[in-house]
Formats: C-alpha cells, sequence, structure tokens
C-alpha cells in the first residue's frame, strides 16, 4: 500500500469513528451518565480533529479525500450502559489497528504523527474500560 | 495472587515474529546483567517451557539464533541498532520493575507491567535474565516514582526508534510497545509525593 492509500483507509476509519461516537453520544445521558458522556465527547472530537487533518493531508498529496460513507452498521448493544463502553472500546481499538498500519507503511513526520495517533488512542481506550494491553494495536502479537 | 511466581516466559514463540520482522536480529544478551527481577526462579532456558504451550519450528528458531549469533558489532544494520537500544532500555526497566515489586504495597500494581515488557523481549528475541534483585524492599513511594521516570525514558525510546526505523515492521512494533506503556503508566498509582 502506497501512503497514499494508507491515509486514505486512515480517513475512512475516521469517517466512521465520528459517526459511531456521534451516535454513541446521542444514546447517552450528559446527566445520568457523565463519565461516559465526557469520554466520548472527547473521543469524538479527537476522530473530527484528526479526519480533518488527513483531509487536508490528502489533498495536499493531490489526492481525493474519501467521502465518509452514506451509512455505517450501527454497533450493537446500544441501549445499555455497559454496551455503549463496549462499542466505544471496540471502535478505539480497531483505530489504534488503524492507525498501527499506518506507522508501519509511512516515513519520517507523517510516520511520527501516526505513533502519536497510536498512543492517543491507546490512552483513550482506558476511558472506554479498557485494560492495559501488551501490543496495543498489534493484537495478533499478544497471545503468542 | 501477587506473591505467586508469574509463569516463566515462553521463548519458543519468539519466531512469530520471522516473518514479519526478517532480517531483525536481537544481539542483545542480557548476560550478567544485574537487573533481572524477582518473579521466577533463575533459568537460562533458550528453548523448553513449563506451560504446555505448542513451541514453534526449531528449525525457525534455530535459524534465528544462528543469525543472531553470527551478527558481530561490525554487521550490525540500522534496525539491529535500534533493537539492541530497546532491549537495553527493556532490561533495565525490568530491573527497575524487579526492584519495585519488592514492596508489597505496590507489587500487584508493577506486575502486569514486568509480564508486558517481558513479552516485548520475547517479541524482540532478546534474552531474559532472572537474577535475584539485591537490596532491600525501597519504600513504595520511591519505588513508583522510579519505575515511572524509567517506564517515560523506555517510552521516549520506543517512539524515537519507531520513527527511525528502517523496516516499517519493526517500526509497527516499536510504536505499539510505546502505546502499552502510555496504556500501563495511565493506570499505575501515582503514589504520595511521586
Amino acid at each position: 500500500m502506497t501512503e497514499l492509500e494508507l491515509l486514505q483507509t486512515t480517513l475512512e476509519a475516521e469517517h466512521a469513528a465520528v459517526y459511531v461516537y456521534g451516535l454513541l453520544g446521542s444514546r447517552t445521558s450528559q446527566a445520568g451518565e457523565p463519565e461516559l458522556y465526557a469520554a466520548l465527547r472527547a473521543a469524538y472530537e479527537a476522530h473530527r480533529e484528526h479526519r480533518d487533518t488527513l483531509i487536508g493531508e490528502i489533498a495536499g498529496m493531490d489526492g481525493v479525500p474519501a467521502p465518509a460513507a452514506s451509512a455505517y452498521a450501527a454497533p450493537a448493544g446500544l441501549d445499555t450502559t455497559d454496551g455503549r463502553y463496549a462499542a466505544a472500546l471496540e471502535l478505539e481499538r480497531a483505530c489504534a489497528v488503524t492507525y498501527a498500519a499506518l506507522v508501519g507503511g509511512t516515513t519520517g513526520e507523517r510516520r511520527g504523527a501516526a505513533i502519536d495517533l497510536l498512543n492517543e488512542s491507546a490512552a483513550r481506550e482506558l476511558s472506554f474500560r479498557g485494560t492495559p494491553e501488551i501490543f496495543p494495536g498489534a493484537d495478533e502479537l499478544a497471545d503468542r | 495472587m501477587p506473591d505467586r511466581p508469574l509463569a516463566p516466559p515462553v521463548l519458543g514463540r519468539r519466531a512469530a515474529l520471522c516473518a514479519p520482522l526478517a532480517g531483525l536480529d536481537a544481539t542483545v544478551l542480557a548476560t550478567g546483567c544485574e537487573t533481572g527481577d524477582d518473579i521466577a526462579p533463575s533459568t537460562s532456558s533458550t528453548s523448553s517451557t513449563s506451560s504446555g504451550s505448542p513451541s514453534t519450528s526449531p528449525t525457525t528458531a534455530d535459524a534465528t539464533a544462528s543469525a543472531t549469533a553470527s551478527a558481530t558489532e561490525d554487521q550490525r544494520s540500522p534496525d539491529q541498532v535500534l533493537v539492541d537500544d530497546v532491549l537495553a532500555g527493556l532490561t533495565a526497566a525490568l530491573g527497575v520493575l524487579g526492584q519495585a515489586r519488592k514492596s508489597r504495597e505496590i507489587r500487584a500494581e508493577v506486575t502486569p507491567l514486568i509480564k508486558a515488557h517481558r513479552r516485548h523481549v520475547e517479541v524482540l528475541e532478546g534474552e531474559l535474565t532472572r537474577e535475584p534483585q539485591p537490596g532491600p524492599a525501597p519504600a513504595a513511594a520511591v519505588a513508583l516514582r522510579l519505575v515511572r521516570r524509567q517506564e517515560r525514558d523506555l517510552h521516549a525510546t520506543l517512539v524515537d526508534a519507531a520513527g527511525r526505523a528502517e523496516s516499517g515492521a519493526l517500526a509497527r512494533l516499536l510504536a505499539s510497545m510505546s502505546a502499552s506503556i502510555t496504556q500501563h503508566l495511565s493506570v499505575l498509582p501515582t503514589g504520595a509525593d511521586s
């Protein structure tokens, strides 16, 4: 995969993350579940910022930024607090996998930015009841 | 159960990364170091395991070991140098963690980091030593402060190495390890005066 293709893949992941976090936030009570709400909001804003950065970066490479899909599958379990935590954690872990792939396929400043994204995402997992992993974003190594 | 020794590492797993990290041969041999920890009894096995986990192909493992043994200082690739630096950092971190683990108050908190770093060493094909840590148990707050400092240093080393690695697979691995430290540091107690 070229760097541009990897950036497009990452952008697609950001589009999905923005959508799903928005959906999760809409199902979460700010008053009744303040901790989850704050974490979802922070994640939503972070991914939206990453999305916009990627759009600019891809455009700067004379690429056409991948658009958001017309629809995304809603994760299961949205009706309960536990389900929303689980969905958010799964989503963030998927983002970490995407960022790790970006690290492996880029160089220089772009790789440095990807390393930062991976670290941020790993930290964000903890706000969704995640626990420390041995290889965030590279799950295939953890259980060998 | 913090007092229960952890299972020894499964060194046979080390070839798991042979394909993605082809050409990556860790040359750091932590022989004679005094930075092991006291989690498990001293062993020097590099091929056996008591875990019952399947071992990897001897052919692959032998080839890796042979390549490692034949690598000399002058022949090390830039990525090998990076891995050696990381392994040195991991060894130092494990030493600090092993000392910290003597303090019962924080034993349960530092044990996950020890497990993670041991796995990190394995994947990088380094060698683990478990020589007993000399000296008494440190005060928990002091130990935590030292652990945090050491982990921050190791994190910086990993981020730098990930950025400079020629191999994309190695860069991904090192970045993932740095993210693991980020997570572990986030849940590590701060301690009253750390």
